[in-house]
């Protein structure tokens, strides 16, 4: 396929006026959710994805404004993480160690400005090689089967384990029990009823919608009565006069860097913008912290983060685009949602349905320049927005998931569902289980289960039809490898840990 | 937290995954007590609900027989009581959803909500009259979706 067409179609989507307008509305709702602490872009999402589909907006509308939020989400951390010490979301963590420092020196302004232009170019690099790598990966996917397909989700969940897990044995329990929660309804080969106790509600099984928002939002909403209350801080004053904008040349290795590792990172699924901005944030330090500056308000410090987790968020795309395979927990969602309107991603994306794949892809290079836009003279707004009470923000939350189930399903069974689901979703949360890999397991599990049926359907019950292709073999190889350097992975991670926080 | 004992063999993480084990088993039981007249496929709808409650078996016991975890931090007294009440708060607001009609309940619940965050009362009250309106005009009027009218 032709890259430069594939493009020029892209554009033609993006600059419809309500692909514009709803590229403005997810970056500026993804700006604040990533700002909120507490509010993730994973809520932003999944609270505005049941309202997205009610609208009947077209499929390419509804994922350049869910997109937008994801990645504005990026632009949004770094501004609580920078101004407050507290990190707006989990891939802000890093941009706290050198942001707030340098803040606190009085050059909030800079700061902010910094990191917004590392965040573009960060996000900007991603969605250039989002636009180089996916359509090549595509082509090769179309040789995946239901034997590579089976491996290649195994593979993803392997990746996590290490990834997300801290605790590995933590994810997969997590992730078992997301793909348990799927086989409830119609089993689709043989229309037996698995789990449903002749309640014809459960026959289509568990909305994907209610799961996300009761899942992420309500489980939320009891983490925020445990949280001291940001309105009673006091964010850092700019005061700091207009920055030089040369300056942002001296600093140029230092963001190509982050933002090559970020979307090298984002780009194997299970991985997402957290991991990368910690790696980049420990290979920066390692290169340039040459007087012990790093951790005091070293410029570099900022940048890299922060160009790493954009990097990775565009770079997330790619895995989910062209194989279907998510490449962190938000993007997990926007697959739900594809499938949602009955859009398999995958090859086919690429060559019967470009409006979507080209439309999204180019409505991210708009995107990341609006949120440039909004991120630099309208910090101030975001600053303001930053101070919103929890007695005003919880009850907003709660409505929105509210009026986001009713709008798919208006009966209290469902809404009993998300409460319960988002109960579950609080205690796994207090045990240390991550969300992600349940997540991740609930939209997989059936297409897991799918594919492994499928693939021996057509061996006739031969299990060594899963290890035939060199594909499924390479993938297989990945998978033994990645479980096997595990234990390796995990205490070398602990060390960059310690030493990035030390 | 200094009230836990040292050498305590039974913590909250535990309990969850011997709690998950049992689970495994009745989700095993369902499954295997389903008749299957045919299946066009080798494996039959039995095959992947098994091997996933097999693999939470072992997976929970890992965790049971793991190395003692620190206690998890539940909430407690005042905290527990408000948590508590939150979800009552939530569960309320759904019956009352389709008792009162979106508008009533949506100001009762947010007034409670705010409370329970440790709003004034005037704020909440007023927080809650003009969510009520403003969630309202915006998604039922202007946008359309379908929320619960009050039942008379």
């Amino acid at each position: 396929m032709n890259i430069l067409n594939f493009l020029i179609q892209g554009f033609s989507v993006a600059l419809q006026p309500i692909n514009l307008g709803v590229a403005l509305i997810g970056a500026f709702i993804g700006t604040l959710a990533g700002a909120l602490p507490g509010i993730g872009p994973i809520n932003g999402v999944a609270v505005l994805l049941p309202i997205a589909y009610t609208l009947n907006l077209p499929p390419e509308t509804a994922l350049i404004m869910l997109s937008g939020i994801y990645y504005g989400a990026e632009y949004g951390g770094r501004i609580s993480s920078i101004l407050l010490n507290i990190p707006g979301d989990s891939s802000a963590v890093m941009t706290t160690l050198d942001g707030h420092p340098l803040a606190k020196q009085g050059r909030a302004s800079q700061a902010l400005a910094i990191s917004a232009i590392s965040s573009f170019i960060g996000g900007t690099i991603a969605v250039v090689g989002l636009t180089l790598f996916a359509p090549l990966l595509a082509t090769l996917a179309i040789k995946f089967g239901p034997a590579e397909y089976f491996a290649l989700i195994v593979f993803s969940f392997s990746v996590l384990a290490i990834i997300v897990g801290h605790k590995p044995i933590k994810t997969a329990i997590a992730a078992i029990l997301g793909m348990m929660l799927t086989t409830v309804g119609v089993d689709s080969s043989t229309g037996i009823l698995r789990y449903t106790y002749g309640q014809p509600e459960l026959y289509d099984g568990i909305d994907f919608l209610i799961v996300v928002i009761g899942l992420f939002a309500i489980s939320e909403i009891f983490i925020l009565l445990e949280k001291t209350d940001t309105s009673k801080l006091v964010p850092i004053e700019i005061k700091d006069r207009a920055w030089q904008w040369l300056e942002i040349f001296k600093y140029k290795w230092t963001i190509l860097r982050a933002s090559i590792i970020g979307f090298t990172i984002g780009v194997l699924p299970g991985t997402g913008a957290s991991v990368a901005s910690a790696v980049a944030y420990s290979l920066e330090k390692r290169i340039g912290d040459r007087d012990g500056t790093f951790g005091k308000g070293d410029v570099r410090g900022l940048a890299a983060p922060e160009a790493a987790n954009n990097a990775a968020a565009g770079g997330a795309f790619v895995p989910m685009l062209t194989l279907g395979i998510p490449g962190s927990g938000t993007t997990t969602i926007l697959l739900g949602a594809l499938l949602l309107y009955n859009i398999q991603p995958g090859p086919m994306l690429f060559s019967e349905r470009p409006e979507i794949a080209g439309g999204l892809i180019a409505s991210m290079y708009v995107g990341n320049l609006m949120l440039l836009v909004l991120n630099l003279p309208l910090v101030k707004v975001f600053t303001r927005i930053l101070l919103i009470p929890l007695w005003l923000l919880v009850p907003g939350i709660t409505v929105m998931a509210t009026i986001g189930v009713l709008s798919v399903h208006g009966s209290i069974f469902s809404l009993f569902w998300m409460l319960g689901i988002g109960l579950f979703g609080y205690f796994l949360r207090k045990l240390d289980y991550s969300l992600v890999p349940f997540i991740l397991g609930f939209v997989l599990g059936e297409l897991l289960e799918a594919n492994l049926r499928r693939a021996l359907a057509i061996s006739g019950g031969q299990i060594d039809i899963l290890f035939q292709s060199e594909i499924s073999r390479v993938l297989w190889f990945l998978t033994i490898l990645t479980i096997a350097v595990l234990p390796a992975f995990q205490s070398i991670r602990k060390a960059i840990l310690q030493k990035a926080k030390s | 937290m200094s009230e836990l004992p040292k050498a305590k063999a039974v913590n909250s993480s535990r309990i969850f995954a011997g709690l998950m084990l049992a689970f495994a088993l009745f989700y095993a039981l369902e499954v295997i007590g389903l008749k299957v007249p045919f299946a066009y496929d080798p494996l039959g709808p039995k095959a992947f609900p098994l091997l996933l409650a097999i693999l939470l078996a072992i997976f929970s016991l890992l965790v049971v027989f793991s190395p003692q975890e620190q206690e998890i931090r539940w909430p407690a007294n005042r905290l527990l009581l408000k948590s508590v009440l939150l979800a009552m708060t939530l569960v309320g607001y759904c019956i009352c959803l389709f008792w009162f009609g979106f508008i009533l309940a949506t100001i009762v619940a947010v007034t409670l909500l705010a409370l329970l965050f440790e709003a004034r009362w005037v704020h909440s009250l007023s927080a809650g009259i003009l969510s009520g309106l403003i969630f309202y005009g915006l998604f039922g009027w202007l946008l359309q979706i379908p929320l619960p009218k009050p039942l008379w």
